[in-house]
């Protein structure tokens, strides 16, 4: 029998604020972080929004060489310890994997090696700083800095990394092969993904608005969302507080382009369904979706329809938002920041807007979420993500309940 | 472990040359290691698929392509949503990453060429194998320094739970001056990283299941992987060490990685006191400091020494970060 799995730890860190709180106000209120772009210089770009977190938020106590990445995630990784009343003893450290999702690691430090390297400069740190951009050192990193001692893995599908990690998570626990695992994902504003998101046409000068007929593209952002998965019954015995439970993933490929999705949504509704049917619900059963909504023109009609094919008849019916419009576009960190969004939806009973949305779109037949959050009790959330290279996962989360203990 | 799971195809493409011939021959110590330059993609690959693609798209397409072959895969895939596949890297598309940031540092950085920035993402190989071969189930690529070893481990559970049946596994890194550079001040042994260029190689993991069916040829099974995270200091103060799992496992031998420093080496000398120095096959000078590329070669390595008098052997990678592999093969038996 498949074992239950449930969040009993929480640490976000968006450019709507770090923790809980700050975030579900935000949601509530349809606060953007969405401003003009201050840690790189953007003058010869089309367009200079972005999403940053304030260094504010950010805890300190790094040396000095240490990459954005690795102090996005430790922090967001520490107050998800923290929130589930997990504190390591360093005499005895903890056995829990920690499953990461990122698209670029270090890109900031990348950026900084191959510019010295370029100009001749600073040779003797190059080796130092290619270390930190690597995409495979954070996750080692932090299980040294917090004392985990299960394995440190990193997945990779672009910007369905952080959702895949936890489903990666999920589905260790739900098998028994671990009890708690540090689940999650991340990523930093950069002028790497800034200008090849531009070349690309996909970024935006204008407002993000996903499924909105005049939608323009998407607008990127930074953050860091981690989760603490614990079996249940793991749970139950340490009393600890419990957010939600997951109760399906799914994941699927395109085979289709390296950037560009299906446009006939087979793999995306192909995941949205194993969700389902790993969960063992009916589509009726959900009550909101989170969805992936860039605000590009291919991403948006391609996850209509993959809602469409998955969810049948349901599909038009179902109050769908996506919430980069007030994040902005997180990445690696966006599937893992929007399941957490899908948590705060249920806690708060707050369907959170589509935000900037205000004309219909033939080709987006759903029921969108505008003018503002909804005041709604829900039960189950689905989230999809979808990457470049066509990587399309989804998960299905759902208020815990003790029924059948 | 819930189903059991076999190796039926093996596939490369590197210092060594293409195809498993080669592979053997290099081992045998009757080939000479060929250069980047040496090899004409086009004879292994319609390189119509892959272009503009990085080199190592290139590569680990032509290793999945011939593991596929040998497994009796290729163009032969009856369901594709069954079908994964799980690509490790440490640098990824390291000749694209420079040549983009050269526009970012050198040029305007509003000119970037589209092209170079897709395929310069980590997921970009494994990218061009879902798409050139058609594979809509489980992709990943698992960026890291034992990367392979945890792209097999990722490749086991989810064929193990039947999200999959069948998983295209490998590794792909190439080597420029760049690195060797970078990493000559953090290795003990400065040759090791300038003397391969890398290259690719990829298995084809199954659940018995599905190979029976299919009556392929198995070349081994997979009976168990171990993965912690710990580098010398935690290992002692933790009292845990790589491969603890596999210490009783009576194997014929051990294949390790390249001591890439002196904390890796010494967290491979913890396991080496449980199971006896005698036993070792060290990879390091076949396969050089080329990261997964090498670790690929040493699992690909292990799975045909079974062939010989070996019944089970242990693929042993520890790692610069700390992370410590161990994946025991054995021969298959029914």
């Amino acid at each position: 029998m498949k074992k239950r799995v449930v969040i009993t730890g929480i640490g976000l860190l968006t450019p709507l604020g770090r923790g809980i709180s700050s975030n579900e106000e935000a949601l509530r209120n349809s606060r953007t972080g969405i401003s003009h772009i201050k840690s790189f210089n953007t003058s010869r770009y089309k367009s200079c929004l972005g999403a940053e977190v304030d260094n504010l938020w950010i805890d300190q106590d790094f040396p000095e060489y240490a990459d954005r990445a690795s102090k996005l995630l430790l922090t967001s990784c520490r107050d998800a310890l923290k929130s589930a009343a997990l504190l390591i003893r360093d005499e005895d450290g903890l056995e829990a994997p920690i499953i990461l999702g990122t698209t670029l690691g270090g890109m900031l430090s990348g950026q900084e090696y191959h510019r010295n390297l370029l100009l001749g400069i600073n040779s003797e740190k190059r080796s130092a700083v290619l270390r930190d951009s690597l995409a495979c050192h954070q996750a080692p990193y932090i299980a040294n800095r917090l004392n985990l001692i299960g394995e440190a893995l990193v997945i990779n599908n672009a910007c369905a990394s952080g959702l895949n990690a936890i489903g990666c998570a999920f589905k260790r626990l739900r098998s028994g092969e671990a009890e708690i695992a540090v689940a999650g994902g991340y990523d930093t504003m950069s002028d790497f993904t800034h200008a090849g998101f531009s070349s690309l046409e996909l970024i935006t000068a204008d407002k993000c608005r996903p499924f909105d007929k005049n939608r323009s593209g998407l607008v990127l952002g930074e953050g860091a969302g981690i989760l603490i998965l614990e079996e249940m019954s793991h749970a139950l015995r340490r009393k600890v507080n419990i957010f939600a439970e997951i109760i399906g993933y799914g994941q699927s490929a395109d085979a289709y382009h390296i950037t560009k999705p299906d446009p006939e949504a087979q793999g995306a509704s192909r995941a949205i369904e194993k969700a389902i049917n790993d969960a063992g619900i009916l589509p009726e059963e959900i009550d909101y979706v989170n969805a992936h909504g860039t605000g590009t023109m291919t991403n948006d009609s391609m996850e209509t329809k993959a809602l469409h094919l998955a969810l049948k008849e349901y599909g038009a019916k179902v109050p769908v938002s996506s919430t980069k419009p007030m994040t902005g576009h997180l990445l690696g960190a966006a599937g893992s920041v929007e399941a957490i969004f899908s948590v705060i939806a249920i806690n708060s009973g707050i369907i959170p807007e589509n935000l900037n949305y205000g004309t219909s779109d033939p080709e987006c037949k759903l029921n969108i979420v505008t003018g503002r959050s909804r005041n709604c009790e829900l039960k189950t959330v689905l989230s999809n993500s979808f990457g470049f290279g066509g990587s399309n996962s989804a998960i299905l989360i759902r208020k815990f309940e003790k029924k059948g203990l | 472990m819930k189903k059991r799971i076999v190796i039926t195809g093996l596939g490369m493409i590197g210092d060594f040359g293409a195809g498993k011939e080669d592979f053997l021959d290099f081992i045998a110590g009757r080939k000479q290691k060929q250069t980047i330059s040496d090899f004409d993609l086009d004879s292994y690959i319609d390189t119509s698929l892959l272009r503009r693609a990085d080199q190592i798209s290139c590569f680990a397409s032509i290793a999945a392509k011939f593991a596929l072959e040998d497994a009796n895969l290729f163009n032969n895939i009856k369901n594709t949503y069954k079908f994964g596949a799980i690509t490790a890297t440490v640098h990824g598309a390291l000749q694209h990453t420079i040549e983009y940031h050269k526009a970012l540092v050198l040029d305007n950085p509003a000119t970037v060429s589209p092209s170079l920035f897709s395929n310069s993402v980590l997921n970009a190989a494994v990218s061009c194998i879902s798409n050139i071969f058609k594979i809509h189930g489980y992709t990943a690529a698992i960026p890291g320094y034992g990367g392979t070893h945890q792209a097999v481990k990722l490749a086991v559970e989810l064929i193990g739970e039947g999200d999959i049946d069948i998983c295209l596994v490998g590794g792909v890194d190439v080597n420029n001056e760049f690195l060797v550079e970078a990493y000559s001040s953090c290795i003990e042994d400065n040759t090791a990283i300038s003397k391969n260029f890398g290259g690719s190689g990829f298995m084809v993991l199954e659940s018995l299941e599905s190979a029976s069916k299919r009556e392929a040829e198995i070349h081994a099974e997979v009976l168990g992987i171990e993965i912690i995270m710990a580098d010398y200091k935690k290992a002692l103060k933790y009292k845990i060490f790589p491969g603890r799992d596999f210490v009783k496992a009576s194997v014929d031998c051990v294949f390790t990685s390249v001591f890439f420093d002196k904390d890796s080496r010494m967290r491979e000398d913890l396991f080496l006191e449980h199971i006896g120095k005698d036993k070792i096959f060290p990879c390091g000078d076949l396969f050089g400091c080329t990261f997964t590329a090498a670790e690929s070669f040493q699992i690909i390595l292990s799975v045909m020494r079974l062939r010989d008098s070996h019944n089970r052997v242990l693929s042993n990678y520890a790692s610069l970060t700390g992370v410590n592999a161990s994946l025991l093969i054995g021969k298959y038996n029914k």
